[in-house]
């Protein structure tokens, strides 16, 4: 499963730059294309890069993530958000924002909808990463 | 408002504090019920109704809307006064604390559910209260899970009165659409509506299922002596005093809403009295104490439903007085027969005998309650048997039946009259039996004094009506027919027909009682319906053998079967509806607006299709659909959909990687040999599928119904939902509860997938495994799994 | 245009329905695939078929944009696509594990431990 040299190279720097813009897409998604689940996909797309490049054992040993984990705590997020709408307001996901400015940034706008949104993001990256971790590891198992 | 609501929740959170440390010293649970008694008999004299709403599902226009008039009054108090007994009694008759507790939970739970039936003012809420009393029930009378009988006892129980809860939901939901409202209140102004409509006899007989099931009406009496598996004091409350007693309340609560049809008077009337006179019948064939008790309840409960067929006076005050009669004397008797199982150790009339002696208190209990139930004055049963009397006369019944209620109202008190004298005689007076082997010993006070305590009752009430039944029974009896009466019951009224009968009843009774062994022989020679062996078959028959029929006939095993199955079935479905719906398929936008790009795409797309039905290889299959997905990306950019285009070619990329991974593992056969004949056959009914698809995708565009809701997340993404991209804001606003389902499925897709590849037996086991009982299972040899990895890799 | 969507979505519906009676199971999962693509097409399709700017608020003007909610509708559904497949891929590998066969009509023997 180990990949040419240019292949590796090439996924390690595409991984912080996928991450980013995975990123990205998911913080601009509630006024442009975006949102969680391409942001998702996207960030799924670099640890795929990862693991065609390094095999899924290295990846697994360098990342130290738990994806099946996260992917709870991804759900829990969005959950929260949804119990914020109930708790200071009326119904489950009631949505509620809140604008910050910060000095140098400009105006932030902080909601229950973008915490959910980012749940989502959780959520879907980690689904993807640890379903094709998972093939990929399978595959090495026969491979031995 | 809320002294009335946490008074009914009351018992439920004493039994979820049994939950906790209490429970290691559960003997304070019987002050709840007794505070609870107390509480509801400052109500007595209290203004009611009282009322009390919450809101709960308001858009379907169901509330937790309860009202405590004089009907759930004397019903509250019979719930709790003899609740109070019942624990009391459990607490000595339960010998482990544990097993109180357990008992104790169970009824707590089962009091907050008949507090909730008999005060809802909602007929949702009274289906939700009356549902967890079936489920109460059908716990304790599987008390003690590990005797069989207590089992099926159990289960028959709940199925009928579950199944008839079922029936009950689908009349109410009836009543509902008809009269537009699920508050009773609401629905008796829309009376005459109701009564005129044509779904007014559905929803009558639904009802009728619901309530005679629940208060063992013939032929759905068999499971309440099944239920005589429960601990006898479970029997006391729930299958005497009060949860059969929800069946006849039901009636008489909706009486003023569904009474005054020659249906409803027929069927009640028909019901109650062959109930009545079956129950008393063979109440007499019974060896069982409990089974006696069980069956007499069948048949006093068949005459609650037969006064329920009119809507006079006569009828409202029989039934009141009748309900709390009932309750206070048989409760008092189940109790005594627990006592004597516990004392002597066995219920069978036959083995008993003579223990006026060795239990003292218990026998004077059941001498009163026992003369209750006979109906001799001056007690409280007496006054009840005349007034069922008066009601069988003072009916306007057509002429027809004007013979026979009175009849029947006779001679089921005669058999009534029979079945106490027996009662009494054989466990009590007459010597033991010489074979018997048995030391009976007196019971504790706390399990004698409960049915002295209702006989007494039973004693000082009458002697006492215008200070306590009257006010009682008179609220009950507004309740019931909703107008104000003035209620004076009279223990005598001098010489009337109905005195003349209740002496023909008692005559008749103990002459039947004196010929007993005659009587006897006869009636063990009469031939019944065996109605239990219905059930059997249905259930334990019937129902099994069609399912395991219909399971061989639908999963044989083979894939291919199974998509013909369903997939045929969805189409043609949806091709009947739209060749029967005659919809259009063509609209003005059918074939205008033709675009050269997107037709190309289109094109391409049909094309990849084909290609990759016929492409030999399975990596060119993989990259077909490839291929498919990225042309699909392209036709959503083109139509505005930059969002859908970027996720579906982002999908496109891993599917690929992902099938590329598992080509590393899968077994490489991807032609199956098939005949010519199923290959031209299946090409066929791909062929239909799809034009089914294409046409009904035409159907749907040609056929619209109202506007779409799109202008609404349009309008308001920006204002309501702080969003420009307006999918988005379907997707983590609007919809977002969808998208929460959605991401839940994803996260088991992903589980799923971990345990798929991930969870595996451990090598030691590999292939020592045997199934436990080779009969019962259905495991192939073992040995085609053995070294099974060895052979794929 | 929606008689051309109607017809793109009726082939990849019957090409999905043949692969998959096609016994294999790499034949059952692609046919999955296009039945689930042709079903995205069929929802598209009922959003008004113009091709219009994305349903960006602001930047077009309400009558120049694109239907959201169908568009909404796919989105999750793509994402939910991909985790059936992926669940059906590992399924596909126990099984014919199980049975020592790729053809879904002789999976019976499925039921014991492996």
């Amino acid at each position: 499963m180990t990949q040419s040299l240019f292949f590796r190279f090439l996924a390690r720097v595409m991984m912080p730059v996928l991450i980013l813009f995975s990123l990205f897409l998911l913080l601009r998604g509630h006024n442009e294309p975006g949102g969680g689940f391409v942001g998702g996909l996207v960030g799924a797309g670099s640890i795929v890069l990862m693991t065609l490049a390094y095999g899924a054992e290295e990846v697994r040993q360098r990342l130290r993530i738990d994806f099946l984990r996260t992917m709870y705590y991804g759900l829990a997020v969005a959950i929260l958000a949804g119990v914020i709408g109930l708790v200071i307001g009326v119904a489950f996901q009631d949505a509620y924002w809140w604008t910050t400015f910060i000095q140098g940034i400009g105006s932030i706008e902080v909601s229950t909808p973008l915490l959910f949104d980012i749940g989502v993001y959780m959520v879907v990256l980690c689904v993807t990463s640890s379903i094709v971790m998972n093939m990929a590891e399978e595959g090495e198992r026969e491979d031995h | 408002m809320i002294v009335l609501i946490t008074a009914l929740f009351a018992p439920a959170i004493a039994a979820l504090l049994l939950l906790t440390p209490l429970r290691k010293r559960p003997f304070w649970v019987a002050l709840v019920p007794g505070i609870l008694f107390i509480y509801f008999l400052t109500q007595v004299a209290a203004e009611l109704p009282a009322q009390a709403l919450i809101p709960w599902v308001p858009s379907l226009g169901v509330n937790l809307s309860f009202q405590l008039d004089g009907l759930a009054l004397l019903f509250c108090l019979i719930i709790t006064g003899i609740g109070t007994l019942v624990l009391l009694y459990a607490s000595s008759y339960f010998a482990e604390r544990d097993e109180y507790a357990r008992f104790s939970v169970y009824t707590l739970i089962f009091m907050t559910a008949m507090l909730g039936i008999v005060t809802s003012a909602n007929l949702i809420l009274i289906f939700v209260f009356w549902e967890i009393t079936s489920l109460t029930s059908y716990l304790l009378i599987g008390f003690h899970h590990e005797d069989e009988a207590a089992r099926s006892g159990a289960r028959r129980a709940l199925i009928v009165t579950g199944g008839g809860g079922l029936a009950l939901m689908a009349g109410f939901v009836l009543l509902g659409l008809v009269g537009g409202s699920f508050e009773i209140a609401e629905l008796l102004n829309q009376r005459d509506l109701i009564q005129g409509h044509a779904l007014y006899i559905p929803a009558l007989l639904l009802i009728f299922a619901g309530a005679f099931t629940k208060s063992a009406q013939y032929p759905f009496h068999f499971w309440l002596p099944g239920a005589m598996a429960a601990p006898t004091p479970a029997s006391t409350y729930l299958h005497s005093a009060t949860m059969v007693k929800a069946g006849v309340f039901l009636l008489a609560r909706l009486s003023g809403l569904l009474n005054g049809t020659p249906t409803w008077e027929g069927i009640t009337l028909i019901v109650g009295l062959i109930t009545f006179l079956y129950g008393g019948l063979i109440a007499l064939r019974q060896t069982d104490l409990k089974a006696i008790l069980a069956y007499s309840t069948v048949s006093w409960l068949g005459a609650l439903v037969a006064v329920q067929s009119s809507s006079s006076e006569y009828a409202a005050v029989a039934f009141a007085v009748g309900v709390l009669t009932h309750a206070l004397y048989k409760a008092a008797l189940f109790l005594t027969a627990g006592s004597v199982d516990h004392g002597v150790g066995t219920r069978d009339i036959r083995q008993l005998g003579g223990l006026m002696r060795a239990m003292p208190f218990t026998f004077a209990g059941a001498v009163i309650a026992v003369i209750s139930m006979a109906g001799i004055p001056p007690l409280l049963g007496f006054l009840a048997k005349e007034l069922l009397k008066a009601a069988s006369l003072y009916e306007n019944q057509p002429d027809a039946v004007l013979i026979l209620f009175p009849a029947a109202a006779v001679i089921g008190s005669a058999l009534t009259v029979t079945v106490a004298l027996r009662f009494l005689w054989d466990t009590f007076i007459r010597a033991a039996p010489a074979d018997a082997d048995h030391h009976p010993h007196e019971v504790s006070p706390r399990m004698w004094i409960g049915a002295l305590a209702l006989g007494t009752l039973t004693l000082v009430l009458p002697l006492t009506l215008p200070l306590t039944l009257d006010p009682l029974v008179g609220g009950a009896v507004d309740a019931i027919r909703g107008e104000h009466a003035d209620i004076h019951l009279h223990l005598f009224e001098g010489i009337t027909t109905p005195l003349i009968m209740s002496a023909i009843s008692i005559t008749l009774g103990v002459l039947l009682f004196a010929a007993r062994t005659r009587v006897l022989n006869l009636l063990m020679r009469l031939p019944t319906f065996d109605t239990v062996g219905v059930y059997q078959w249905l259930f334990y028959r019937a129902l099994p053998d069609g399912a395991a029929w219909m399971t061989t006939q639908l999963q044989n095993g083979r894939l291919h079967f199974y998509l013909l199955v369903t997939l045929g079935s969805a189409i043609s479905l949806t091709a009947a509806l739209m060749l029967l719906g005659q919809v259009n398929l063509t609209n003005e936008e059918t074939l205008s607006g033709f675009d050269p790009l997107s037709l190309m795409v289109c094109i391409l797309l049909m094309a990849g299709a084909i290609t990759g039905v016929v492409v030999p290889t399975r990596l060119g299959a993989v990259a077909i659909l490839g291929i498919e997905g990225a042309l699909l990306s392209l036709l959503f950019a083109l139509f505005g959909a930059p969002d859908l285009a970027f996720t579906q070619l982002m999908i496109e990329v891993v599917t690929l990687v992902l099938f590329v991974l598992a080509f590393h593992f899968l077994p490489n056969t991807f032609n199956m040999k098939i005949t010519r004949r199923i290959q031209i056959f299946d090409i066929a009914f791909a062929a239909a599928a799809g034009l089914v698809v294409t046409l009904l995708i035409l159907a749907a565009n040609a056929n619209t119904i109202g506007d779409s809701i799109s202008g609404y997340y349009v309008e308001n993404a920006d204002t309501v939902g702080h969003g420009h991209n307006v999918v988005n804001v379907i997707l983590v606003d609007f919809r977002a509860l969808d998208t929460q389902g959605e991401i839940l499925v994803l996260i088991i897709a992903a589980i799923g997938v971990t345990a798929l590849l991930r969870l595996r037996p451990s090598n030691q086991s590999r292939g020592k495994y045997l199934p436990a009982d080779p009969a019962t299972s259905l495991e192939l040899p073992v040995e085609a799994d053995v070294n099974l990895e060895g052979e794929q890799s | 245009m929606l008689l051309i969507f109607a017809l793109t979505a009726g082939v990849m519906f019957a090409c999905g329905v043949y692969l998959m009676l096609r016994r294999s199971m790499v034949r059952l999962i692609i046919g999955l695939s296009l039945l689930t693509y042709a079903v995205n097409l069929l929802i598209f399709a009922e959003g008004d078929l113009q091709r219009r700017a994305a349903p960006i608020i602001d930047a077009v003007p309400e009558d120049q944009m694109a239907d959201p909610l169908p568009q909404a509708l796919i989105l999750t559904a793509i994402v939910i696509s991909f985790g059936m497949l992926a669940f059906s891929l590992a399924l596909a590998y126990r099984a014919s594990q199980a049975a020592m066969t790729d053809n879904v009509d002789a999976l019976q023997r499925t039921d014991r431990d492996i």
